[in-house]
This record gives C-alpha cells, structure tokens and sequence, in this order.
C-alpha cells in the first residue's frame, strides 16, 4: 500500500485514483443514503422519548387520580 | 524606519503583509467593531459578541515577530525547525531566526506536547484553550449551564407535538452532510461537523467538530458561533418572510396541562440520560451534563444551581467569546475552507429555520388552524434565544398573545433532538468511512 501511495505522490498517471482515502468519492446516492439512515436513527430514538415521555405522564397520571379517589 | 516597525510591531506586522493580508486584518479588526456595537444595540448577543468582538480586534491589532524560540516551535512557522525528541534547533535554523508573525494570546495550531508546553508559558490564553477547549470541556460546561436553566415540565406537556418541530428544524442538519460531501468535496467527518450548525447548538457543533474533524475544530467552532449570534438578528426577518401577518395574528388554543411535578422531570432526565448514554457512549459527556444541569435544578439543590447558573455558566460564556475572539486571527481565520464553511453554516441554519416553520405550518393545518407556525421557529435550539425571538414577533403582532410555553417545549425538544444527532453523527461516521472505502475498492 505505501509503495502505491508513494508512486501517487510521484504523479504516476497510471495509478488509479482510489488508493489514497482522500480521493474516495461516495456517490451522491450513497451519501443521501447515509444522511437518511441518520435521520431516520434520530426520527427513532425522539419518536421513543416521546413515547416514554407520554407513558410516564399516562402513569403518573393514573396515579395522581388514585391518590384523589383515596382522599 | 525599520526601528519604528521593529518598536511598534502590530504596525510594522501590518506593513510587513501582502495586500490581502493587510485587507484580511483591517476587516477582522473593523467586526470586532461591528460585533461590539451590535452586541451593545442587542441585535446580536451581548453576552457572547462583546468578548468575542473585543478578542478579534486585540488579536488582529496585536500581532508580533515571535521570538526565534517560539518561531521555531510555532505551527505557523514555514517548516518546523525543532526536533521533537529534544526540543534541539537545527543549526541553519539558529543561524538564521525565522520572522514568523504570532501574537501572546493564543498558538492554537500547536499540537506538538514540547512546543504546547512553551506556549502555555508565553501566552496567557493558551491553559483555557488547551484544558477547556481542545478537549471538549468549555462544551460541557455550557452545556451543564444550558441543563440548569431547562424546565423540561414544558415538553413532558407535550411531547410529541414539540418532538416533532424539533426534528423538522434539524432539517439544515440533515440536509447539509450531503450537500458538504457531493457538492463541496469535504469528508463524512467535516461535513457532519458543519451540518451541526443547522442545530444551533455551538457546544454541539464544538464537540462534534472535536471527535470527527479535530483539524478544524478553529474555523468551523468560529464561523458555527457567528452564525448562531445571528439566530438572533437574521431569524426574525425570515419569519416575516415566510409566514404572512394574517397567519402570524393567528391565536394558539390552549389546552389544559396538567402539573409536571419536579419528581417526574428528575425520572425523565435520570431516564433519558442513562438511555441516550447507553445507545450513544462517544456523546456521554454532552447527555450527562446536560441531564446533570436538569437533575441539578429539580432535585432543587440551590447551591449547585446558583453555581452552575451563576459563576460556571457565566464564566464559561465569557471565555467561549474570548476564546473565539481571540481565534479569529487573519492567519488562522483566513484558511480557502473558511469560505466553504461560511456558505454551508448559513445554508444549514437557513434550512433548519425554514424546516422548523414547515413543521409549525403541518401542525397549523392538523390543527385545523388554531396553532401559531412561528413557534416553529424555537425549535432550532439556540436556547432560549429562539423561543424568546418567536414569542417577541408574535407578541408584536399579536398583543397579549403568549406562546412561550408551546415554544419552550419546541426549544428544549431542540436541544434534545440536536444531541441525539450529535450522538449518531460521531457514532456511525467512523462506521461509514470504512464502507466507502470497501465500496471505492
């Protein structure tokens, strides 16, 4: 691999382009593919806290009104 | 002559550039001016832009020929002239001194542990940018401050409805990592660091900037925290564009909320900091001071919450614009990817404002016209900033018209979601950098 990068840094035209990382280029739908599965991770995890928060205010809730119905 | 300049070195430095150079410093100096004045006139925020302002000018004004010593071990340095193993000058080197143009502030381009520990003794800024910048902790500390001063009983009240503006203000956020990557060439690691401007979050954006693209932290943390300054100045016009006044009169219906007790908000934050620590450990350090500041405040420990309002919040913040300041110095600041930066930040945060009132718009129509769209707007977190600027522009139009607390949910929702973001940008990038290379081979 350091042979190969070393005949890049000498310019050698024949060596294909994709040996050094900086010169991979993800095609743009890889890249929209990758934007998407982060936002669908975050749509996730805050459509759960939501969740959790909504169940919590269920729960408690539930609870304020038993305390009531006991006094 | 060469006297004066060598007596006067901020003048003889100037003399001393190219054109562009001289242009490059002059511009700096005259906004620190403007950020000053217009921190002072409150259009951008005082508390951040009159340090900020102040360090621009006294950095850019006071620029030296460092000693050859420091010469040597500055990064600014045209070749590096010190061994690291001993810290030794090569003999051409001490023949002839490099003139290097530094300043006593800051050398935040150091990296070098020999070369670090020389300018912690020469530049008195230096211990708070290596201790409390670099690493992340001047993020966390603001960050504790920022928990303190959340009251999450507002999105507990309702928490899909401000879960949902939240996630379509990181619109700019999501949107920009392709646009850096396929449009602007920058890496999977630059480009989610830029993208974290959209959350208007500067200690996201700071420490995001440090776990995926360290080697410009300087200009994306500088260009991220000017743009945020100006949430404040620039959203309001944006709001009037997009929302016409016959729809921003428009009055929210209320409905009845019960009391969040602070018991519930304790569970939620000891809940949601133990969840989003276990699914994202790299951004532990944000969610536990965060969640630490809300705990703090509702486990109502006043001594902790006077200090960490008072004297940790404030310290930091006052630092934060120093330090910023002080690390705009032409030759820093004026870096061919700068310009990058400054387009995507702006690209980002317009697409976030945007998002956010596209999403007040999807609940003004489900809610059959009885929602106000600009508190959309808060959903971008810039906290309070943005909540405190829809509830003034519905106020001007609609007097009597509270909407602070629908907007405080959104707000803190903001927070929220924009570290759930931070957390899975630093967690699947170094998952994806290697797939793109597997797939480029």
């Amino acid at each position: 691999m350091n042979v190969l990068w070393g005949t890049a840094a000498l310019g050698a035209d024949s060596v294909p382009a994709v040996i050094s990382p900086v010169t991979v280029e993800p095609s743009m739908l890889t890249v929209i593919t990758h934007a998407g599965i982060v936002y669908g991770i975050a749509i996730a995890i805050s459509a759960l806290t939501a969740i959790l928060i909504k169940l919590m205010n269920v729960v408690m809730a539930a609870r304020s009104g038993n305390e009531a119905e006991q006094a | 002559m060469n006297t004066f300049f060598q007596i006067f070195q901020g003048i003889g430095t100037f003399v001393d550039s190219s054109a562009l150079g001289m242009l490059a410093r002059l511009s700096l100096l005259l906004l620190g001016g403007l950020l000053v004045y217009l921190g002072k006139k409150g259009t951008l925020e005082p508390l951040l832009m009159i340090p900020m302002g102040l360090g621009m000018i006294a950095v850019n004004a006071g620029m030296l020929y460092l000693d050859p010593v420091s010469a040597a071990r500055s990064e600014r340095a045209p070749q590096a002239i010190v061994s690291p193993a001993d810290g030794s000058q090569s003999p051409a080197a001490a023949a002839e001194p490099a003139r290097v143009k530094g300043n006593m502030l800051v050398e935040p381009l150091v990296k070098d542990n020999d070369n670090l520990m020389h300018f912690m003794g020469l530049d008195f800024l230096q211990p708070i940018y290596t201790f409390t910048f670099s690493n992340g902790l001047i993020a966390c500390l603001v960050f504790l401050g920022i928990g303190v001063l959340l009251d999450v009983g507002f999105v507990l009240a309702r928490p899909f409805e401000s879960m949902f503006l939240a996630l379509c203000a990181e619109l700019g956020t999501i949107v920009t990592f392709p646009v850096a990557v396929g449009i602007f060439g920058m890496n999977y690691g630059e480009a989610a660091s830029v993208s974290m401007i959209g959350g208007a979050d500067g200690p996201m954006v700071m420490f995001t900037t440090l776990k995926l693209a360290p080697d410009l932290f300087v200009p994306i943390t500088v260009v991220g925290y000017l743009y945020l300054g100006l949430t404040y100045g620039g959203y309001p016009y944006m709001m009037k564009l997009l929302v016409p006044k016959s729809i921003r009169i428009t009055k929210t219906v209320k409905k009845p909320v019960r009391d969040i007790s602070s018991g519930e908000k304790l569970a939620f934050a000891v809940i949601a900091c133990g969840a989003l620590c276990l699914l994202f450990p790299m951004a532990a350090p944000l969610f536990l001071c965060l969640f630490l500041g809300v705990a703090v405040r509702e486990a109502e420990l006043t001594s902790f919450v006077k200090l960490i309002d008072g004297t940790i919040l404030y310290g930091a913040t006052l630092f934060l614009g120093l330090m910023l300041g002080v690390l705009c110095s032409a030759d820093v600041i004026f870096d061919p990817v700068v310009l990058k930066l400054l387009v995507l930040g702006i690209f980002a945060l317009v697409l976030s404002g945007i998002g956010g009132i596209g999403g007040g718009y999807i609940l003004y129509y489900l809610k059959g016209k009885k929602y106000n769209p600009m508190i959309g707007i808060a959903a971008v977190s810039c906290v309070p900033t943005t909540a405190k600027v829809a509830q003034k522009m519905v106020q001007n139009d609609a007097p009597g018209e509270i909407i602070l607390p629908e907007a405080l949910g959104a707000n803190i929702s903001g927070v929220i979601t924009s570290a759930i973001l931070c957390g899975v940008y630093v967690a699947l990038v170094p998952i994806f950098q290697p797939i793109l290379h597997h797939l480029a081979k």
